[in-house]
């Protein structure tokens, strides 16, 4: 063979050191750029959103019908020992239930002083399935099948019955990452329903690993009227979330090392372990405000 | 050339594994990390080169679908942290190419629980030291070691058919270039 075809042969190679110098440069300009700015969005987000997704949908709706019929044979076997306990209950709540009904015209005054079941009814809802979850162990957040063709904005609210699962925080063509109340970077404006007290609820990975609970501090409640059970929903004065949708209850309460206010643990009214479907709140926080 | 596509092919699936079917099987919250493994086999098996490509791809999807932007808040959108820590994980592995052999299976094993450990630690340290979360001896308790002891579980089953598809790889690639050293 002719020299000058084996020339042609020989591939244009660069030294692994200078290919890592490179890509390391790559990543700390990526970070650098994407920090603030959207430079990059559009084009990364479409391909995530074209390529990947509909695999994760893919993927999830399988997921699903595989543990829907799980779900299925477990209920039927627990449903027939329920079954037994309930009727029990039965008797038990038709007294409660006498008892309740003569507190009627009390909570009838505290609902239209919060106005909550009216504020709950207005929000426009859309429905969304959890088609993937981060990547490690740190962080609580995942992916949803509804993008910005579907009207979902960032800082949508994202709510899972009729508890606040967490926001929006970046949307695609045809997916949303929404981060999760829990995630440890995270934190809420909220209020205890009960004394209308403001204070801060902050995911905690910790206390979430250890007994699925998160933390609330700079509760000022000097004359000790908030108890374990208080019901805790988002205040009115946050500026991502909504007012008035449940996080969870009171679990305890402990005077913070100041001596001024108190801290303590929630336990969310979600369950994050089992998220399925999500219902995202189309309403922003601004838009409620205007009107 | 068949080696990256296949090696491109492999990421993608993982992700996937990764994202959407693992949280199936976690156990106490904690799922293995099937990026960590694939990009550390890929850097002792191939090579830098091929560890710093394999890392950086895993690194990349891991950001976009990641809401947490490496730990930074608020902004969902960061890119390149996860990135830039499989890129150099994948790189070290690389680097231990050497001592590698097909035969022996605690080599590897070693090298990916060693891997999780480390970019366990860093996310520790720059996510969540870094913001006053001082109990270091719960996070390694309850995440960092319950995560490593789970990836090497499922290393077991997972590495031997990387190994399989490596191999596959170098013997056919190794039958072309036959083909053309014989046409030479």
């Amino acid at each position: 063979m002719s020299p000058v075809i084996r020339k042609r042969k020989k591939k244009f190679t660069i030294s692994s050191k200078y290919l890592l110098l490179i890509l390391c440069g790559i990543c700390v300009a990526l970070m650098v750029f994407t920090f603030r700015t959207s430079l990059f969005e559009g084009p990364f987000k479409t391909v995530a959103g074209y390529v990947v997704v509909p695999f994760q949908k893919g993927i999830a709706e399988v997921g699903g019908y595989f543990s829907d019929r799980s779900r299925e044979l477990e209920q039927l076997r627990e449903v027939l020992a329920q079954n037994q306990a309930l009727q029990e209950q039965v008797d038990a709540l038709t007294i409660e239930n006498n008892r309740l009904q003569q507190n009627q015209y009390e909570l009838n005054s505290l609902r239209s002083l919060y106005e909550l079941d009216q504020e709950y009814s207005d929000y426009e809802k859309t429905g969304a399935r959890v088609i993937a979850s981060e990547a490690d162990n740190w962080f609580y957040s995942f992916t949803i099948d509804k993008g910005e063709k579907d009207g979902v904005q960032v800082g949508c609210n994202v709510m899972a019955g009729s508890g606040l699962v967490g926001r929006v925080v970046s949307t695609g063509p045809n997916y949303a990452k929404v981060t999760a109340i829990i995630s440890d970077t995270q934190n809420v404006s909220s209020t205890v329903l009960a004394t209308s007290m403001n204070m801060i609820v902050s995911g905690d990975l910790q206390s979430v690993m250890s007994d699925g609970t998160i933390r609330f501090e700079q509760l000022s409640d000097p004359e000790d009227e908030v108890t374990v059970g208080d019901k805790v929903v988002t205040s009115s004065i946050s500026d991502k979330y909504l007012p008035g949708i449940l996080i969870g209850y009171i679990s305890s309460i402990d005077t913070s090392p100041n001596n001024l206010t108190k801290s303590g643990y929630i336990t969310p009214a979600v369950d994050f372990s089992h998220l399925e479907e999500v219902l995202v709140v189309m309403d922003l926080k601004q838009q409620i405000q205007e009107e | 050339m068949k080696k990256s596509i296949v090696t491109a092919f492999l990421v993608f699936i993982c992700f996937l594994l990764q994202t959407s079917v693992c949280h199936w099987f976690s156990f106490g919250g904690i799922v293995p990390n099937l990026l960590i493994l694939l990009t550390a086999a890929s850097g002792f098996m191939n090579g830098e080169k091929a560890g710093m490509w394999t890392g950086f791809a895993c690194g990349l999807l891991a950001d976009l679908f990641s809401a947490n932007g490496g730990g930074a808040g608020n902004t969902g959108d960061m890119l390149g942290f996860y990135a830039l820590l499989y890129l150099l994980i994948g790189y070290c592995n690389g680097k231990c190419n050497r001592l590698f052999y097909p035969e022996d299976l605690k080599f590897p094993l070693l090298m990916i629980t060693a891997s999780d450990l480390v970019f366990n630690f860093v996310c520790y340290g720059v996510m969540f030291f870094f913001r006053a979360r001082l109990d270091i001896l719960y996070y390694l308790l309850h995440i960092i070691i319950p995560e490593a002891v789970y990836t090497i579980v499922i290393a077991f089953v997972f590495y031997p058919l990387l190994l399989l598809i490596n191999r596959r790889l170098e013997r056919s690639e190794r039958k072309s270039e036959d083909q053309i050293a014989q046409k030479d």
